[in-house]
């Protein structure tokens, strides 16, 4: 055996290693947050009904619409998302540090401590004893567990970091340290600002906005990230096309990020130039979004073929694209002449499902169909359920996201009197002509709706709205057979990737190879 | 008790803005942005080359190749 295969041998056996290490931890984290996701879209899907039949289950105190809706928030950002981001932090933190998770039984009490506030939280919630603050109403004392689990997982992430036998630290590492960073200060400052020290009076709102838009941005962003900055290499077997790009990326969002969120009291009785700040921020984003969007599209460019076949790719790439769109989306309405129609209406709804299901879940799913194997040291059993899972939530995303805009747009412009606002950019950009037509056609038919005609306008899209959640239902009962199957090994083995398609396999090769002959120096013009 | 906890809060932002600041710093110093192709081919360990596919099971590589050539060879019959 010559010496570049004894590298080679021992580099496979580190990978093992570091997998085998993380095994434990990262399943409970994992399938932990699958049952909470399972829990959650049922919330979902109550609410839901009740937006459009308020009399089902309206006799049930612990299952009205003001419990229901804040159980479904809590349990899909802190189960779901922190729990599958978490799994993935940790993973990832090792391949990249390329050391052993040390300890992995206090990971899974940080897991314990974690699910046990969620727990502590959700029935609070459903109990009545939520604190009323969106995105913030488990009751003290699951955030207090909530806190102590997580501390155990930034105290983890700093002495793996501390421990790194890799000398360059990749573009990923920074994100998800990052992450585990700013989460807790976020958490905190809220906490003391909000719960133990209220402040009073307009402070709450900001500080409120300043956490719930921060936690996406500085949370779940750099995590989906940083899987996606190291997924996309690995499962393509080729670099990112500008790591100047990636790491311009990482610092202009930890500049620009931290000063969005007041963009959600626009209009609100709030200094105007708090408002006016948050705005320019949310613009100064566009910086990283492009820097991120050029540069995953770069990398995968010549290999989109590859999505036919592999799930991670699939996943991720759906992750990537919307993250660019929801950035975009996000930026454009931070503005007040969008922010004024739509605000209070269904579109920004829309737009947070966007952010977090379509760019944060997707790519959690995308990196699960990666990591999981590595974990269990078998692949996933049945091709069939990978395609259920991917076009439910495609399908039910794509269909709760239109119903969401097109509703939410069309209740805004009513409740607005079809909005001066719009009239003024119209006014500044003349060649909005089409729009200019269709909001004096809108405001000549409709004039001034009655309120009550508005809410009830909303009702088709509510109840499709419904459906799309039947499909996600379905997409994600999928996954989590997928998931009692592997961690159980029932079903038949796979000894390649499991694709889309059983038969796919002998393509799925001919495909790398093309897209590796097409890559070669001479081609690629290197 | 009110001084103690601005105390607290403003300490948690310095605290936390100063390691952003210092993380800075540090990647400077230590010459983490003075080589970004060295910085890209990080990711991929020396036994996963540029240009090769490397969503296979590191452990069943081989055995993942005979795979495709049997049923290559399948296919063919």
């Amino acid at each position: 055996m010559n010496q570049l295969e004894q590298d080679q041998g021992g580099w496979t056996a580190r990978r093992a290693e570091i997998d085998r290490s993380c095994a434990t931890p990262c399943l409970v984290f994992y399938a932990s947050s699958i049952f909470w996701l399972l829990a959650g879209t049922f919330f979902a899907l109550l609410a839901s009904v009740k937006l459009h039949h308020p009399e089902f289950l309206a006799d049930w105190s612990w299952l009205t619409f003001g419990r229901v809706r804040p159980a479904h928030l809590n349990t899909v950002i802190y189960g779901w998302a922190s729990m599958a981001g978490i799994a993935t932090l940790l993973w990832l933190m090792c391949r990249l540090c390329r050391v052993p998770l040390m300890y992995p039984a206090m990971l899974v009490v940080a897991a314990g401590l974690w699910n046990l506030g969620l727990t502590v939280g959700t029935v609070g919630i459903l109990m009545g004893y939520s604190t009323g603050i969106e995105w913030l109403e488990f009751p003290m004392p699951a955030a207090f567990l909530l806190f102590s689990g997580f501390a155990i997982v930034t105290l983890w992430s700093v002495a793996t970091f501390a421990q790194r036998q890799a000398e360059h630290v990749y573009v990923s590492q920074w994100y998800l340290f990052a992450a585990v960073f700013w989460f807790p200060w976020l958490y905190v400052t809220v906490q003391l600002l909000l719960m133990l020290f209220p402040v009073k009076g307009i402070p709450q709102a900001c500080i409120n906005w300043w956490f719930a838009h921060n936690v996406l941005g500085l949370w779940f962003s750099p995590i989906g990230l940083a899987a996606i900055y190291y997924l996309l290499p690995k499962v393509i077997g080729r670099p990112i096309y500008s790591y100047y790009l990636s790491i311009l990326g990482f610092w202009t969002l930890a500049l620009f990020y931290n000063w969005a969120g007041a963009h959600h009291l626009v209009s609100g009785p709030v200094p105007a130039w708090i408002v006016t700040a948050s705005i320019v921020g949310s613009v100064m984003m566009i910086i990283p979004v492009v820097t991120v969007a050029l540069n995953h599209h770069m990398t995968l460019h010549g290999n989109f073929r590859l999505l036919k076949y592999s799930p991670t790719l699939r996943f991720i790439v759906f992750g990537a694209m919307s993250y660019t769109i929801v950035s975009l989306e996000g930026s454009m309405m931070s503005f007040r002449f969008l922010n004024e129609p739509f605000h209070f209406t269904h579109r920004t709804i829309g737009h947070a499902h966007l952010g977090m299901y379509s760019f944060f879940t997707m790519t959690m799913f995308g990196s699960m169909y990666y990591i999981v194997p590595r974990l269990t040291g078998r692949e996933w059993h049945s091709a069939r359920l990978i395609r259920i899972h991917f076009w439910g939530v495609a399908l039910g995303f794509a269909l709760m996201y239109l119903c969401l805009s097109i509703g939410g747009v069309i209740q805004g412009l009513e409740l607005n009197q079809a909005g001066e606002s719009l009239e003024k950019l119209i006014a500044q950009f003349g060649y909005l002509d089409g729009i200019s037509k269709f909001v004096e056609g809108f405001k000549a038919q409709n004039g001034a709706v009655p309120f009550l005609e508005i809410v009830h306008g909303t009702l088709l899209w509510l109840k499709l709205r419904t459906v799309s959640g039947v499909l996600l239902l379905a997409g994600h009962a999928a996954f989590a057979v997928l998931m009692v199957m592997n961690v159980h090994a029932w079903g038949r083995r796979h000894i390649g990737p499991t694709l889309f398609h059983d038969e796919d396999a002998a393509d799925y090769d001919r495909a790398l190879r093309q897209a590796r002959a097409d890559l070669t120096p001479a081609n690629s013009g290197d | 008790m009110i001084s103690v906890y601005y105390v607290l809060v403003f300490g948690i932002m310095l605290l936390f803005g100063a390691s952003i600041v210092w993380g800075l710093w540090w990647a400077l110093r230590g010459g983490q942005f003075s080589d970004f192709q060295k910085g890209a081919q990080s990711v991929l360990d020396d036994d996963e080359p540029t240009l090769r596919p490397c969503d296979v099971f590191p452990d069943l590589r081989e055995e993942y190749r005979k795979e495709l050539a049997r049923r290559a060879n399948e296919r063919k019959a």
